[in-house]
């Protein structure tokens, strides 16, 4: 399934999904439009689906794949090229998409971590896709817990809230939005795992199995109730380990936030 | 003798024929279908449904099934694939639980079915090996 390692499935083009965002996506990576994003890829990639460590085999042999090319590139090894991001073309063409347009402006941001907390808490499919890639993107950037966890422990009280779909964002066969939702969850839940992996606490790192049939039967009702039980816990944990490891708001980190 | 309607698969592939497996990447279900441990394995994707597994390219190709068995290869069928992966997710705990759960609800959803090839590949030189396989599983394919 190639598709796994398009940009679909990637965080750096965080307002799509394998059954979310139509149309075309923008990578914050490479700073460009993606034209045709099922079929774009580069050595970069990083999936959405399952925390990189649980696919660090694939992810260097495709990182190996593509390694002379330099940017964005077709599955077939074809160069793409960069595409700036103009807000009047989509305008013109009447295929405006404020989430893109948001993207597209990532980087001119003042801090990069407020901006991504304003996606916090909100229940539409694409806002939360684009919450839960953005965060892992800055977790993965940093390569600690410490920068993270309040971001974090906004990805968990998401995860325990329902997700609202607009069925004009789906993308592909589903026509349930079912498949969109579960995009959704992982991404998210991988980010909590990928938090795991930083902090070193292995019910985190392994949050998947702190969910029972809910997760295993793919039960979206099962799970919420899971998830009602699970999502205190994770926040409990990570509090706790920032607590003990002097990370939990030193002095001058709420002053900051302000 | 298998009735030869239940075992009609399909693959959306490129134009010019199927695309090679990796008979070198011994690999199970799971990692195949989630691309865990690479995008070639030792098995090749195929689908009972002939709009859900056009991943590769847009020509459709239909499985010579029976010859496939015949042949000694082994056709994991549909239904066989997703009681494996159900048993995997319910025997499994941390990345082998999380990848299995994912295979299924991929699998579920594209209606797979996975082809084991069984060619003796002793003596084939590891370079030559890609362009090898994809002489050798071609002629079980043919444009539906």
């Amino acid at each position: 399934m190639q598709q796994l390692y398009s940009c679909r499935n990637c965080i750096h083009n965080p307002g799509q999904s394998l059954s979310l965002g139509q149309g075309q996506g923008y990578c914050l990576k490479h700073e460009s439009v993606l034209i045709d994003p099922v079929d774009t890829t580069c050595k970069y990639h990083h999936r959405k689906d399952l925390p990189n460590f649980v696919t660090d085999e694939g992810r260097r042999e495709h990182a190996a794949e593509f390694a002379e090319f330099p940017a964005l590139v077709s599955l077939r090894c074809e160069p793409r090229k960069k595409t700036a991001y103009s807000e009047k073309h989509y305008w013109q063409t009447r295929r405006f998409d404020p989430l893109n347009n948001a993207l597209a402006r990532y980087h001119k941001s003042g801090a990069h971590w407020i901006f991504i907390q304003t996606f916090a808490g909100n229940p539409d499919a694409r806002h939360a896709l684009v919450h839960g890639s953005m965060v892992r993107r800055y977790m993965d950037h940093c390569g600690t817990w410490t920068s993270s966890y309040r971001m974090v422990l906004a990805l968990v009280q998401d995860l325990m809230r329902p997700i609202h779909i607009e069925s004009g964002d789906l993308h592909g066969p589903d026509p349930t939005g079912d498949s969109a939702r579960w995009d959704v969850f992982f991404t998210k839940l991988s980010g909590l795992q990928e938090y795991g992996f930083h902090a070193g606490v292995s019910e985190l790192m392994w949050a998947s199995d702190g969910l029972g049939e809910g997760l295993s039967g793919l039960n979206w009702g099962l799970l919420n109730e899971e998830l009602q039980t699970a999502g205190p816990r994770w926040i409990d944990q990570i509090i706790a380990h920032a607590v003990e490891n002097d990370g939990f708001f030193p002095p001058g980190a709420e002053e900051a936030a302000e | 003798m298998q009735d030869s309607s239940a075992l009609e698969y399909f693959r959306g592939d490129q134009a010019d024929g199927i695309s090679p497996p990796d008979l070198s990447k011994d690999v199970g279900y799971v990692d195949h279908i989630v691309k865990a441990r690479g995008k070639r394995t030792q098995f090749t994707s195929v689908s009972r449904d002939r709009a859900k597994i056009r991943d590769f390219g847009e020509q459709l190709y239909k499985l010579r099934s029976l010859e496939v068995v015949g042949d000694g290869h082994q056709l994991v069928e549909h239904e066989a694939l997703m009681a494996e992966l159900r048993r995997v997710v319910q025997s499994s705990e941390r990345a082998e639980r999380l990848k299995a759960i994912q295979a299924a609800r991929y699998a579920e959803a594209r209606v797979e079915g996975l082809v084991r090839w069984s060619f003796d590949i002793g003596g084939v030189p590891p370079k030559n090996l890609l362009t090898w396989a994809s002489g050798k599983v071609r002629p079980y394919f043919t444009k539906a």
